[in-house]
Protein backbone atom coordinates (compact mmCIF):
# COMPACT_ATOMS: atom_id res chain seq x y z
CA UNK A 1 0.00 0.00 0.00
CA UNK A 2 1.34 3.42 -1.01
CA UNK A 3 1.59 5.84 1.81
CA UNK A 4 -0.81 8.00 0.54
CA UNK A 5 -3.60 5.65 0.20
CA UNK A 6 -1.79 4.27 3.47
CA UNK A 7 -2.64 7.80 5.28
CA UNK A 8 -6.54 7.88 3.34
CA UNK A 9 -7.01 4.67 4.52
CA UNK A 10 -6.21 4.86 8.63
CA UNK A 11 -8.03 8.15 9.07
CA UNK A 12 -10.83 7.42 7.26
CA UNK A 13 -10.80 4.07 9.54
CA UNK A 14 -10.86 6.78 12.47
CA UNK A 15 -13.77 8.03 11.09
CA UNK A 16 -15.66 4.70 10.44
CA UNK A 17 -14.69 3.65 14.04
CA UNK A 18 -15.86 7.08 15.73
CA UNK A 19 -19.18 7.34 13.64
CA UNK A 20 -19.90 3.69 15.66
CA UNK A 21 -19.00 4.75 18.72
CA UNK A 22 -20.64 8.04 18.94
CA UNK A 23 -21.03 9.29 22.56
CA UNK A 24 -16.50 8.69 22.63
CA UNK A 25 -16.54 11.96 20.57
CA UNK A 26 -19.26 14.03 21.66
CA UNK A 27 -18.11 13.38 25.63
CA UNK A 28 -15.73 16.62 25.10
CA UNK A 29 -18.02 18.46 23.15
CA UNK A 30 -20.44 18.23 26.03
CA UNK A 31 -17.44 19.49 28.85
CA UNK A 32 -16.39 21.83 26.33
CA UNK A 33 -20.20 23.76 26.57
CA UNK A 34 -20.45 22.54 30.12
CA UNK A 35 -17.06 25.02 31.17
CA UNK A 36 -18.07 27.82 29.05
CA UNK A 37 -21.45 27.70 30.61
CA UNK A 38 -19.55 27.34 34.42
CA UNK A 39 -18.40 31.20 33.77
CA UNK A 40 -21.38 33.10 32.92
CA UNK A 41 -22.81 31.57 36.28
CA UNK A 42 -19.92 32.33 38.83
CA UNK A 43 -19.13 35.29 37.45
CA UNK A 44 -22.66 36.75 37.16
CA UNK A 45 -24.45 37.52 34.10
CA UNK A 46 -22.44 41.56 33.81
CA UNK A 47 -22.44 41.48 29.75
CA UNK A 48 -19.01 43.95 30.22
CA UNK A 49 -17.24 41.55 31.72
CA UNK A 50 -18.28 38.28 29.99
CA UNK A 51 -17.55 39.80 26.76
CA UNK A 52 -13.92 40.94 27.96
CA UNK A 53 -13.44 37.51 29.22
CA UNK A 54 -14.74 35.56 26.16
CA UNK A 55 -11.79 34.85 24.75
CA UNK A 56 -9.52 33.44 27.67
CA UNK A 57 -12.80 31.35 28.55
CA UNK A 58 -12.94 30.08 24.72
CA UNK A 59 -9.34 28.44 25.24
CA UNK A 60 -9.55 27.32 29.05
CA UNK A 61 -12.58 24.86 27.80
CA UNK A 62 -10.47 23.91 24.80
CA UNK A 63 -7.63 22.87 26.96
CA UNK A 64 -9.60 21.41 29.20
CA UNK A 65 -11.70 18.78 27.15
CA UNK A 66 -8.33 18.15 25.40
CA UNK A 67 -7.51 16.93 28.73
CA UNK A 68 -10.35 14.42 28.54
CA UNK A 69 -9.97 13.53 25.15
CA UNK A 70 -6.31 13.17 24.94
CA UNK A 71 -6.09 9.74 26.98
CA UNK A 72 -8.28 8.18 24.46
CA UNK A 73 -5.55 9.50 21.51
CA UNK A 74 -4.04 6.09 21.39
CA UNK A 75 -5.27 3.97 24.51
CA UNK A 76 -7.85 1.84 22.06
CA UNK A 77 -5.05 1.02 19.86
CA UNK A 78 -2.32 0.17 22.07
CA UNK A 79 -4.62 -2.27 24.58
CA UNK A 80 -6.24 -4.54 21.15
CA UNK A 81 -2.88 -4.65 19.54
CA UNK A 82 -3.51 -2.77 16.46
CA UNK A 83 -0.86 -0.18 16.74
CA UNK A 84 1.74 -2.98 17.29
CA UNK A 85 0.48 -4.44 14.24
CA UNK A 86 1.39 -1.38 12.03
CA UNK A 87 4.10 -0.18 13.92
CA UNK A 88 5.74 -3.83 12.73
CA UNK A 89 3.95 -3.68 9.15
CA UNK A 90 7.07 -1.43 7.90
CA UNK A 91 5.04 1.58 7.42
CA UNK A 92 6.88 4.69 8.69
CA UNK A 93 5.96 5.40 12.53
CA UNK A 94 5.94 9.13 12.30
CA UNK A 95 3.25 8.58 9.12
CA UNK A 96 1.50 6.68 11.23
CA UNK A 97 1.34 8.63 14.35
CA UNK A 98 0.73 11.75 12.10
CA UNK A 99 -2.60 10.10 10.19
CA UNK A 100 -4.27 9.91 13.73
CA UNK A 101 -3.08 13.39 14.89
CA UNK A 102 -5.29 14.73 11.90
CA UNK A 103 -7.96 12.52 12.38
CA UNK A 104 -7.92 13.18 16.03
CA UNK A 105 -8.29 16.55 15.10
CA UNK A 106 -10.97 16.13 13.31
CA UNK A 107 -13.11 14.49 15.45
CA UNK A 108 -11.88 16.08 18.74
CA UNK A 109 -11.06 19.76 18.36
CA UNK A 110 -12.70 20.76 14.91
CA UNK A 111 -15.98 20.27 16.70
CA UNK A 112 -15.22 22.45 20.08
CA UNK A 113 -13.98 24.90 17.56
CA UNK A 114 -17.20 25.21 16.06
CA UNK A 115 -19.03 25.32 18.96
CA UNK A 116 -17.09 28.12 20.56
CA UNK A 117 -19.53 30.04 18.61
CA UNK A 118 -21.84 29.48 21.86
CA UNK A 119 -19.46 31.98 23.22
CA UNK A 120 -21.14 34.69 20.92
CA UNK A 121 -24.68 34.77 23.01
CA UNK A 122 -23.42 32.78 26.04
CA UNK A 123 -20.76 35.31 27.07
CA UNK A 124 -22.09 38.20 24.53
CA UNK A 125 -18.75 37.98 22.67
CA UNK A 126 -18.76 40.44 19.28
CA UNK A 127 -18.73 38.62 16.10
CA UNK A 128 -16.17 39.96 14.58
CA UNK A 129 -13.87 39.18 17.58
CA UNK A 130 -15.34 35.74 17.61
CA UNK A 131 -13.76 35.22 13.99
CA UNK A 132 -10.34 36.08 15.02
CA UNK A 133 -10.67 33.63 17.90
CA UNK A 134 -11.78 30.89 16.15
CA UNK A 135 -8.91 31.36 13.94
CA UNK A 136 -6.42 31.55 16.99
CA UNK A 137 -7.97 27.98 17.85
CA UNK A 138 -8.42 26.56 14.64
CA UNK A 139 -4.00 26.88 14.73
CA UNK A 140 -3.83 26.70 18.33
CA UNK A 141 -5.89 23.13 18.39
CA UNK A 142 -3.30 21.98 15.86
CA UNK A 143 -0.46 22.44 18.50
CA UNK A 144 -2.86 20.87 21.31
CA UNK A 145 -3.13 18.38 19.14
CA UNK A 146 0.33 17.70 18.28
CA UNK A 147 1.81 18.10 21.87
CA UNK A 148 -0.80 16.35 23.36
CA UNK A 149 -0.19 13.29 20.96
CA UNK A 150 3.38 13.27 22.37
CA UNK A 151 1.59 13.48 25.98
CA UNK A 152 -0.82 10.74 25.24
CA UNK A 153 1.75 8.34 24.00
CA UNK A 154 4.04 8.93 26.59
CA UNK A 155 1.34 8.19 29.34
CA UNK A 156 -0.55 5.45 27.48
CA UNK A 157 0.75 2.21 29.43
CA UNK A 158 0.42 3.87 32.19
CA UNK A 159 -2.25 3.24 34.61
CA UNK A 160 -2.08 6.38 37.03
CA UNK A 161 -0.60 8.78 34.47
CA UNK A 162 -4.38 10.49 34.37
CA UNK A 163 -3.63 13.84 36.35
CA UNK A 164 -0.13 13.95 34.59
CA UNK A 165 -1.64 14.87 31.48
CA UNK A 166 -2.36 18.46 32.71
CA UNK A 167 1.51 18.90 34.12
CA UNK A 168 2.56 18.00 30.67
CA UNK A 169 0.46 19.57 28.73
CA UNK A 170 -0.28 22.57 29.95
CA UNK A 171 3.72 24.04 30.23
CA UNK A 172 4.24 23.14 26.90
CA UNK A 173 1.10 25.32 25.62
CA UNK A 174 2.03 28.35 27.25
CA UNK A 175 3.27 30.16 24.23
CA UNK A 176 0.31 28.97 22.35
CA UNK A 177 -1.69 30.93 24.78
CA UNK A 178 0.29 33.95 25.05
CA UNK A 179 0.50 34.78 20.87
CA UNK A 180 -3.49 33.83 21.24
CA UNK A 181 -4.20 36.36 23.96
CA UNK A 182 -1.89 39.05 21.92
CA UNK A 183 -4.16 38.41 18.61
CA UNK A 184 -7.29 39.03 20.89
CA UNK A 185 -6.17 41.77 22.57
CA UNK A 186 -5.32 43.71 19.00
CA UNK A 187 -8.64 42.34 17.75
CA UNK A 188 -10.29 44.27 20.33
CA UNK A 189 -8.68 47.69 20.02
CA UNK A 190 -8.94 46.99 16.21
CA UNK A 191 -5.31 47.07 15.61
CA UNK A 192 -3.71 44.61 12.96
CA UNK A 193 -3.55 41.27 14.15
CA UNK A 194 -1.46 39.25 11.70
CA UNK A 195 1.45 38.84 13.12
CA UNK A 196 0.41 36.95 16.14
CA UNK A 197 -1.71 34.37 14.53
CA UNK A 198 1.31 34.02 11.68
CA UNK A 199 3.47 32.95 14.62
CA UNK A 200 0.33 30.79 15.86
CA UNK A 201 0.54 29.25 12.45
CA UNK A 202 4.56 29.03 12.48
CA UNK A 203 4.40 27.21 16.32
CA UNK A 204 1.46 24.52 14.75
CA UNK A 205 3.65 23.45 10.99
CA UNK A 206 7.12 23.01 13.98
CA UNK A 207 4.77 21.22 16.15
CA UNK A 208 3.41 19.33 13.50
CA UNK A 209 6.85 18.76 12.09
CA UNK A 210 8.40 17.36 15.10
CA UNK A 211 5.57 16.32 17.33
CA UNK A 212 4.87 13.12 15.45
CA UNK A 213 9.03 11.52 15.40
CA UNK A 214 8.75 11.94 19.66
CA UNK A 215 4.95 10.60 19.50
CA UNK A 216 6.54 7.53 17.56
CA UNK A 217 9.52 7.80 19.88
CA UNK A 218 7.20 7.24 22.85
CA UNK A 219 4.91 4.82 21.66
CA UNK A 220 7.92 2.10 20.93
CA UNK A 221 8.76 2.93 24.28
CA UNK A 222 5.90 2.28 25.92
CA UNK A 223 5.68 -1.19 23.39
CA UNK A 224 8.77 -2.53 25.05
CA UNK B 1 37.05 8.87 20.32
CA UNK B 2 35.15 7.58 23.39
CA UNK B 3 37.15 4.81 24.15
CA UNK B 4 38.55 6.84 27.25
CA UNK B 5 34.64 6.50 28.58
CA UNK B 6 33.68 3.27 27.86
CA UNK B 7 34.29 1.77 30.82
CA UNK B 8 32.04 4.23 32.76
CA UNK B 9 29.01 2.44 30.97
CA UNK B 10 29.64 -0.28 33.59
CA UNK B 11 27.43 0.58 36.33
CA UNK B 12 30.87 -0.29 39.03
CA UNK B 13 32.81 1.97 37.51
CA UNK B 14 30.59 4.98 36.97
CA UNK B 15 29.18 4.53 40.60
CA UNK B 16 33.20 4.57 41.62
CA UNK B 17 33.61 7.70 39.42
CA UNK B 18 30.19 10.20 40.89
CA UNK B 19 31.19 8.56 44.40
CA UNK B 20 34.70 10.30 43.71
CA UNK B 21 33.39 13.41 41.84
CA UNK B 22 30.95 13.81 45.06
CA UNK B 23 33.70 13.53 47.17
CA UNK B 24 35.86 16.63 45.62
CA UNK B 25 32.65 18.65 45.05
CA UNK B 26 31.15 18.66 48.06
CA UNK B 27 33.81 20.34 50.37
CA UNK B 28 34.15 22.88 47.37
CA UNK B 29 30.57 23.49 47.43
CA UNK B 30 30.21 24.05 51.01
CA UNK B 31 33.63 26.14 51.51
CA UNK B 32 33.02 28.38 48.42
CA UNK B 33 29.44 29.00 49.39
CA UNK B 34 30.29 29.62 53.18
CA UNK B 35 32.35 32.29 51.56
CA UNK B 36 30.57 33.80 49.17
CA UNK B 37 27.31 34.43 51.60
CA UNK B 38 29.82 35.81 54.55
CA UNK B 39 31.81 37.88 51.96
CA UNK B 40 28.35 38.89 50.17
CA UNK B 41 25.73 39.09 53.31
CA UNK B 42 28.45 41.00 55.75
CA UNK B 43 31.38 42.15 53.88
CA UNK B 44 30.13 43.42 50.52
CA UNK B 45 29.27 46.98 50.30
CA UNK B 46 25.21 47.63 50.44
CA UNK B 47 23.69 48.62 47.20
CA UNK B 48 23.10 52.14 46.67
CA UNK B 49 19.18 52.12 45.83
CA UNK B 50 18.14 49.02 47.55
CA UNK B 51 20.24 49.45 50.50
CA UNK B 52 20.62 45.55 52.39
CA UNK B 53 17.82 43.67 50.46
CA UNK B 54 19.86 43.48 47.70
CA UNK B 55 21.66 41.06 49.57
CA UNK B 56 19.45 38.16 48.43
CA UNK B 57 20.76 38.11 45.39
CA UNK B 58 23.97 36.42 46.60
CA UNK B 59 21.47 33.48 46.69
CA UNK B 60 18.96 33.81 44.21
CA UNK B 61 21.34 34.55 41.16
CA UNK B 62 22.91 32.12 41.26
CA UNK B 63 19.82 29.71 41.82
CA UNK B 64 18.27 31.23 39.16
CA UNK B 65 21.18 30.78 37.20
CA UNK B 66 21.46 27.17 37.87
CA UNK B 67 17.69 26.44 37.42
CA UNK B 68 18.29 26.97 33.80
CA UNK B 69 21.89 25.27 33.48
CA UNK B 70 20.16 21.72 34.91
CA UNK B 71 17.64 21.75 32.90
CA UNK B 72 19.53 22.38 29.81
CA UNK B 73 22.11 19.40 31.04
CA UNK B 74 18.85 17.28 32.18
CA UNK B 75 17.97 17.96 28.44
CA UNK B 76 21.55 17.23 26.85
CA UNK B 77 21.97 13.71 29.29
CA UNK B 78 17.99 12.98 28.14
CA UNK B 79 18.93 13.12 24.09
CA UNK B 80 22.06 11.46 24.47
CA UNK B 81 20.09 8.33 26.21
CA UNK B 82 17.72 8.08 23.46
CA UNK B 83 20.35 8.79 21.31
CA UNK B 84 23.20 6.23 21.97
CA UNK B 85 20.36 3.80 24.19
CA UNK B 86 22.52 4.54 27.79
CA UNK B 87 20.52 3.01 30.48
CA UNK B 88 23.04 5.25 33.06
CA UNK B 89 22.05 8.53 31.41
CA UNK B 90 18.55 8.30 31.76
CA UNK B 91 19.65 7.74 35.96
CA UNK B 92 21.50 11.02 35.17
CA UNK B 93 18.08 12.60 34.34
CA UNK B 94 16.23 11.58 37.04
CA UNK B 95 18.99 12.35 39.67
CA UNK B 96 19.04 15.63 37.96
CA UNK B 97 15.00 16.34 38.08
CA UNK B 98 14.53 17.32 41.52
CA UNK B 99 17.72 19.20 42.90
CA UNK B 100 16.61 21.52 39.36
CA UNK B 101 13.23 21.44 40.75
CA UNK B 102 14.67 22.64 43.95
CA UNK B 103 16.89 25.52 42.60
CA UNK B 104 13.55 26.61 40.81
CA UNK B 105 11.73 26.53 43.94
CA UNK B 106 14.50 28.92 45.90
CA UNK B 107 14.63 31.03 42.94
CA UNK B 108 11.01 32.15 42.65
CA UNK B 109 11.03 32.31 46.49
CA UNK B 110 14.13 34.27 47.16
CA UNK B 111 12.46 36.41 44.27
CA UNK B 112 9.40 36.91 45.49
CA UNK B 113 11.14 37.78 49.40
CA UNK B 114 13.29 40.28 47.70
CA UNK B 115 10.25 41.34 45.57
CA UNK B 116 7.99 42.63 48.39
CA UNK B 117 10.29 45.47 49.61
CA UNK B 118 11.13 46.29 46.19
CA UNK B 119 7.93 46.42 44.27
CA UNK B 120 5.65 46.21 46.61
CA UNK B 121 4.30 43.03 45.65
CA UNK B 122 5.06 39.24 46.22
CA UNK B 123 4.34 38.64 42.81
CA UNK B 124 3.94 40.15 39.67
CA UNK B 125 3.33 38.04 35.91
CA UNK B 126 6.44 39.36 34.82
CA UNK B 127 8.14 37.89 32.07
CA UNK B 128 11.58 36.38 34.41
CA UNK B 129 8.94 35.53 36.76
CA UNK B 130 6.42 33.71 34.41
CA UNK B 131 9.30 31.35 32.76
CA UNK B 132 10.53 30.47 35.90
CA UNK B 133 7.43 29.29 37.16
CA UNK B 134 6.91 27.14 33.92
CA UNK B 135 10.25 25.71 34.22
CA UNK B 136 9.15 24.57 37.52
CA UNK B 137 6.43 22.84 36.07
CA UNK B 138 8.46 21.34 33.48
CA UNK B 139 10.53 19.71 36.06
CA UNK B 140 7.90 18.66 38.14
CA UNK B 141 6.03 16.93 34.92
CA UNK B 142 9.71 14.98 33.96
CA UNK B 143 9.69 13.50 37.96
CA UNK B 144 6.06 13.16 37.65
CA UNK B 145 6.02 11.12 34.39
CA UNK B 146 8.64 9.00 35.90
CA UNK B 147 6.33 8.45 39.06
CA UNK B 148 3.71 7.25 37.03
CA UNK B 149 5.23 4.56 35.55
CA UNK B 150 5.43 0.89 37.39
CA UNK B 151 7.97 -0.06 34.99
CA UNK B 152 11.32 1.85 36.06
CA UNK B 153 13.31 1.78 32.94
CA UNK B 154 9.87 2.72 30.96
CA UNK B 155 9.65 5.94 33.23
CA UNK B 156 12.94 6.99 32.96
CA UNK B 157 12.61 6.62 28.99
CA UNK B 158 9.85 8.60 28.92
CA UNK B 159 11.13 10.99 31.08
CA UNK B 160 14.20 11.78 29.10
CA UNK B 161 11.89 11.94 25.93
CA UNK B 162 9.94 15.20 28.07
CA UNK B 163 13.30 16.33 29.13
CA UNK B 164 14.07 16.99 25.31
CA UNK B 165 10.72 18.03 24.17
CA UNK B 166 11.42 20.61 27.28
CA UNK B 167 14.76 21.43 26.38
CA UNK B 168 13.01 22.66 22.46
CA UNK B 169 10.64 24.10 24.08
CA UNK B 170 12.41 26.08 26.90
CA UNK B 171 13.51 29.39 24.46
CA UNK B 172 10.43 29.28 22.87
CA UNK B 173 8.34 29.84 25.96
CA UNK B 174 11.11 32.10 27.20
CA UNK B 175 10.76 34.43 24.25
CA UNK B 176 6.96 34.40 24.35
CA UNK B 177 6.72 34.79 27.84
CA UNK B 178 9.07 38.16 27.54
CA UNK B 179 7.35 39.06 24.40
CA UNK B 180 3.89 38.65 26.55
CA UNK B 181 5.17 41.22 28.95
CA UNK B 182 7.10 43.91 26.87
CA UNK B 183 3.47 43.61 25.38
CA UNK B 184 1.50 44.26 28.50
CA UNK B 185 3.13 46.70 30.80
CA UNK B 186 6.58 47.79 29.10
CA UNK B 187 7.34 50.18 31.42
CA UNK B 188 5.28 49.77 34.08
CA UNK B 189 8.07 47.48 36.09
CA UNK B 190 11.40 48.90 35.66
CA UNK B 191 13.04 45.46 35.68
CA UNK B 192 16.38 45.08 37.36
CA UNK B 193 18.32 45.97 34.62
CA UNK B 194 21.68 44.46 34.82
CA UNK B 195 23.22 47.11 36.63
CA UNK B 196 27.10 47.52 35.69
CA UNK B 197 28.26 46.04 39.33
CA UNK B 198 30.87 47.35 41.64
CA UNK B 199 33.58 43.94 41.51
CA UNK B 200 33.41 44.28 45.40
CA UNK B 201 29.65 43.03 44.82
CA UNK B 202 30.29 40.76 41.83
CA UNK B 203 33.27 38.54 43.43
CA UNK B 204 31.06 37.01 46.05
CA UNK B 205 28.61 36.79 43.60
CA UNK B 206 30.83 35.04 41.40
CA UNK B 207 32.08 32.55 43.68
CA UNK B 208 28.60 31.56 45.16
CA UNK B 209 27.50 30.76 41.42
CA UNK B 210 30.37 28.66 41.01
CA UNK B 211 30.06 26.60 44.24
CA UNK B 212 26.31 26.11 43.61
CA UNK B 213 27.36 24.52 40.25
CA UNK B 214 29.76 22.56 42.27
CA UNK B 215 26.50 21.47 44.90
CA UNK B 216 24.75 20.78 41.81
CA UNK B 217 27.49 18.42 41.21
CA UNK B 218 28.08 16.86 44.12
CA UNK B 219 24.33 16.64 44.73
CA UNK B 220 23.24 14.99 41.15
CA UNK B 221 26.64 12.19 41.72
CA UNK B 222 25.07 11.62 44.75
CA UNK B 223 22.07 10.80 43.85
CA UNK B 224 23.31 9.37 40.69
CA UNK B 225 25.33 6.64 42.54
CA UNK B 226 22.30 5.95 45.20
CA UNK B 227 19.64 5.41 42.01
CA UNK B 228 22.47 3.54 40.50
CA UNK B 229 22.91 0.96 43.92
CA UNK B 230 19.41 0.79 43.67
CA UNK B 231 18.70 -0.37 40.34
CA UNK B 232 21.57 -2.67 40.65
CA UNK B 233 20.79 -4.20 43.64
CA UNK B 234 20.68 -7.83 42.75
CA UNK B 235 24.14 -7.36 41.49
CA UNK B 236 27.44 -8.63 43.24
CA UNK B 237 29.04 -5.71 43.11
CA UNK B 238 26.73 -3.57 45.29
CA UNK B 239 26.66 -6.69 47.75
CA UNK B 240 30.34 -5.84 48.17
CA UNK B 241 30.46 -2.16 48.65
CA UNK B 242 27.18 -2.42 51.00
CA UNK B 243 28.69 -5.45 52.47
CA UNK B 244 31.47 -3.05 53.34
Amino acid sequence: MSFSKFFVHSIKRDLQIAAIQKHEFLLPVLFFILVIVLFPITVGPDGKLLARLASAVGWIALILSMLIALPRMFAEDYENGWLEQLFLSGTPHSLIVTSRIISFWLLYCLPLVICSFLLVPFMSMEINLWSVLVQTLLLGSILTACLGAVASALLVSSRKGGGVMALLLIPLLIPALIFAGAAMDAAQQSLPYTAPITILAALAVFSLTIAPLATAQALKLNMG
Amino acid sequence: MFRWLHPYAKPEKAYQLSMAFQKFFMPIAIIGLLVGCVWGLMFAPTDYQQSDSARIMYIHVPAAIWSMGVYMSMGIAGFCALVWQIRLLEISVLAMAPIGAAFTAIALFTGSLWGKPMWGTWWVWDARLTSELILLFLYLGVFALFQSFDDKRTGAKAACILAVIGMVNVPIIHYSVEWWNTLHQGASITKLDKPSIAPSMLWPLLINIVSVLCLFIAFTCYRFATELLRAESHRKWVLEILGK
